[in-house]
């Protein structure tokens, strides 16, 4: 026993010995989050708009977040980073009529097990001493410096477990990265990468320079591989037609592939023009994809997040035009065009972490704060517009106070933005004209019987004749104290879907009326409140043959409070709908009348 | 009949200060603090977005208005109102030795010339009010008194307008503001700061995903990645004046130990002398 326990003190010292040269921090944080509403189940996913109940969480629900985070110089060469996290629910199950609340359903997402920390992230900086290399990353990479529409930052870094090798430096003034990244088995065409995992991996490129201070370019290449057994080849299968060479052969069974050349160019301090010109594609393999040789992916479905196509490359891209109060008198007009392929292909843009566009939402319908979608197919606005397909949309497991993010793919558009800040006001605004890319189904024979396009009216390619405007002008302004402001918005969107078809023609238009007082009450206390009337009115059909008003009162109130490193956010929304179908032919009228209240609390300490 | 004389003599120069402006520039290319430091490695971080361009101080009757403008757009991708810039405006009322603060917000890691002690200080940061206030209640609460938050802050384009009252400032409204300094730094803000930090990024020896590099890994390099210097008139030679400026500094290795530490001293801008 003796013995033991002097082998240990002597292990432990040496241990000391290591590490008493090496610095480690230490952070963590706790984070908890609660939601207390009267909706009723169905209303208002506060994880996943498109999930439904039965695996996804809804209503009420309490979930805690656990984190804790080390980051180590081991010497002035390496750096070490390591994260541990757990996420727990207790929560609604999300069953139809079970108002049994699973209080004791604490369970770690994805894997359902009990509350255990797992390793999220880890990652080891080594920065050589060599001249044209800057550093060289192992791991978990954050932080890249490549387009995010081609390779962003992971808010699902949990869950991907994604693992990269990542070099950055520089030739002179030209910065350059390289990253090769294993991607998670999920993140294929089908939502998955084969079953031979060991070569699948993404490469990409990018260069970046500025020059003479106002001239800034970015060129990126990026290729995602996923690679299998080569079924042809007898060593992989023993009753093809070849000859045994000892070797496993391999056949790419997928690639998509990306391009692009962005930047910004300054005409003076004040005004400056952003572009971004990009050209993206994928590629099956043929015989196992596509048998039937017709360029769609055989069993392709809606939801998969990649095209139909076997074989397509399409172009997208946008131009900016910005400014900063160039007249000197407080007016900063902003324009954009944007084009987004309905082809447009990306693996690794970005899911959630930045807003690609200057459009402030506007593409899929309104919903209130906790995702209730007021009409059928109205506007979303306030949404982040980001650079993956919808369905590789990161809108889950969100935080208080974390808005719903949208895709432009499949989009075109221009955007008119405006700030003009007087002394005493601010007055914004903002008008977008959107259509779609495609209003065939992506077909380009009008005797395909795709042409008109599929008989349900999906997210990814439907036949459609879609044009849309929304807009909207605020004022800000400071009274005794209190900042108050009013906003008005506007949408009016109309989609033809099936052109032979009169019955499924749409037309929305949506209108929301907000105010807003804000005040801090002490140093510590900050208390909001938001009313605001919303309308939208959906017409069906080509006379308007089916008429659906719905109307909401919502009263918003949000409290934030931080006191010695404590956190503290509540937002609650008490909403009052009426609602009234009205139809044509019949003459019939159905109402409804509906109310929630909703009070969502989050704290969090960071250590 | 003197008192009446006397209010309209103080209302006129009042209304002669309103309107005030002061106009200060700064040169392109030296958001490099002492010269030496480099950006973090997120991309959130785009070239320029800590590089000081010039900015405007005017005087609004009741209010003073600054506008300070750097050489990259805003962004708005996760911070309270908007992303990564922070802001300290020091200023000197009195222009007297010793008459005032010569330490700075603690994190800043900067010392103030005695000549030019500073009386307030506006803190420009995209955090809640509350978060800021909680802050500064715990690591910086013997100041609290001097740090004034702006009653209204306004990011557009490649500039931050932060307007402040002159009564949260503790001067009349007939001050005339030309006669102070001003010390303009230029941070970047962070939600996890260090324990000694009032929410601003720190810079380290090289530079990782949201650290700058080029410093210490210690707590003796100054987290200032640009500032306003000598005349303020942009002219080429304030580069290296601020290079030198900013890099008079010591560090020990562990940010928590202060003990070899020497932080290095700043002077502010008089554009009225």
């Amino acid at each position: 026993m003796l013995r033991k326990l002097a082998i240990i003190g002597l292990a432990l010292l040496i241990a000391g010995t290591v590490i008493a040269d090496v610095r480690i921090d230490w952070a963590g944080k706790l984070y908890n989050q609660m939601r207390w509403t009267t909706g009723a189940p169905g209303y208002g996913a506060h994880t996943n708009i498109w999930a439904s109940r039965n695996n996804e969480r809804f209503g009420n629900f309490v979930r805690s977040e656990a984190e804790f985070e080390m980051n180590a110089t081991v010497t002035q060469y390496v750096k070490v980073y390591l994260r541990m996290k757990t996420i727990f629910d207790s929560d609604d199950p999300g069953e139809p009529n079970d108002n049994s609340a699973n209080a004791s359903a604490w369970q770690t997402y994805w894997t359902h097990d009990s509350g255990w920390f797992k390793l999220r992230g880890f990652r080891i900086d080594y920065m050589p001493p060599w001249e044209n290399v800057d550093m060289i990353s192992l791991g978990t990479p954050m932080g890249l410096g490549f387009s995010r529409w081609f390779m962003a930052d992971r808010r699902y870094i949990d869950r991907d477990n994604a693992k990269g090798i990542y070099v950055k430096g520089h030739f002179g003034d030209v910065k350059w990265n390289v990253i090769r990244m294993w991607q998670p088995n999920w993140q294929g065409y089908d939502w998955n990468t084969g079953s031979f995992l060991a070569e699948d991996a993404t490469y990409a490129l990018n260069f970046n320079t500025v020059l003479n201070d106002v001239f800034g370019i970015n060129v990126d290449g990026v290729m995602y591989i996923d690679t299998e057994f080569d079924p042809e080849d007898y060593d992989v299968n023993s009753s093809a037609d070849d000859e045994p060479d000892g070797s496993m052969g391999t056949i790419p069974r997928y690639l998509a592939y990306g391009g692009g050349l962005s930047g910004n160019y300054d005409f003076s301090d004040v005004m400056g023009i952003e572009f971004n010109a990009m050209m993206t594609g994928q590629k099956h393999h043929q015989e196992q994809a596509d048998a039937d040789e017709d360029n769609i992916v055989d069993g392709w479905a809606d939801w998969w997040p990649s095209p139909m196509y076997t074989s397509v490359m399409s172009p997208s891209g946008y131009l900016s035009f910005l400014t900063t109060d160039p007249f000197d008198n407080g007016f900063s007009p902003n324009f954009q065009f944007f084009y987004i392929h309905h082809n447009y292909i990306s693996y690794w843009g970005s899911r959630r972490e930045h807003d690609l566009l200057m459009i402030d939402g506007g593409i899929d319908g309104i919903r209130n704060t906790y995702g209730d979608r007021l009409g059928l197919n109205t506007f979303l606005w306030g949404g982040d517009q980001i650079g993956v397909r919808h369905y590789f949309r990161d809108n889950e497991f969100l935080r208080l106070g974390e808005g719903l993010v949208e895709s432009p793919v499949g989009y075109w558009g221009g955007t008119f933005d405006f700030d003009f800040d007087l002394d005493n006001i601010t007055l914004m605004g903002q008008f977008n004209y959107l259509g779609a890319t495609d209003n065939t189904g992506g077909k380009v024979n009008e005797e395909d019987p795709n042409f008109d396009g599929p008989d349900s009216l999906m997210i990814y390619l439907p036949a459609r004749d879609f044009s849309g405007l929304v807009g909207s002008v605020g004022v800000m302004s400071q009274v005794s104290g209190i900042d108050v402001g009013l906003e008005g918005r506007y949408g009016m969107w109309s989609d033809g879907y099936d052109k032979d078809d009169e019955y499924d023609d749409m037309t929305t238009k949506a209108m929301v009326i907000e105010l807003m007082a804000g005040k801090q009450l002490t140093d510590a206390l900050h208390a909001e409140l938001k009313p605001r009337y919303q309308s939208v009115v959906d017409e069906y059909g080509e006379d308007a043959d089916c008429t659906c008003t719905t109307n909401d009162i919502v009263i918003a109130h949000k409290w934030v409070y931080n006191f010695g490193g404590f956190d503290f956010w509540l937002r609650a929304e008490h909403l009052f709908r009426t609602s009234k179908y009205e139809y044509e032919e019949t003459r019939e009228e159905e109402k409804d009348e509906f109310s929630s209240h909703t009070i969502h609390a989050a704290w969090e300490v960071k250590f | 009949m003197k008192k009446v004389l006397l209010i309209m003599l103080v209302m006129s120069i009042s209304l002669l200060l309103a309107g005030t402006k002061i106009e200060l520039s700064d040169p392109k290319g030296d958001d490099k603090g002492p010269g030496t430091y480099t950006y973090p490695t997120n991309p959130i971080y785009v070239p320029g977005s800590f590089d000081l361009t010039s900015a405007t101080i005017e005087d609004k009757g009741d209010e003073i208005e600054f506008v300070v403008k750097f050489n990259a757009p805003v962004s708005f991708n996760w911070g309270d109102y908007w992303d990564v810039h922070q802001i300290q405006i020091y200023l000197d009322f009195d222009h007297v030795m010793n008459s005032g603060w010569t330490e700075t917000i603690p994190g800043t890691q900067v010392m103030v010339d005695p000549e030019n002690a500073w009386e307030k200080v506006v803190f420009i940061d995209p955090h809640t009010v509350p978060k800021i206030n909680g802050e500064i209640d715990m690591k910086a609460a013997h100041m609290k008194n001097d740090i004034v938050l702006p009653a209204k802050n306004k990011p557009v384009g490649k500039s931050i307008k932060s307007t402040v009252k002159k009564v949260d400032l503790g001067v009349a409204e007939d001050v005339d503001i030309t006669q102070w300094g001003y010390g303009i730094l230029m941070l970047s803000a962070t939600g996890f700061p260090g324990d000694w930090c009032v929410l601003m990024r720190r810079v380290n020896e090289y530079e990782g995903d949201h650290r700058y590099g080029g410093g210490s890994d210690g707590s003796g390099d100054p987290n200032v990645i640009d500032m306003f210097v000598d005349n303020a008139d942009g002219s080429e030679d304030e580069i290296q004046i601020q290079y030198d400026m900013l890099d008079d500094w010591e560090s020990g290795m562990d940010p928590e130990d202060t003990s070899e530490n020497k932080l290095t001293t700043i002077k502010l801008v008089y554009p009225g002398k």
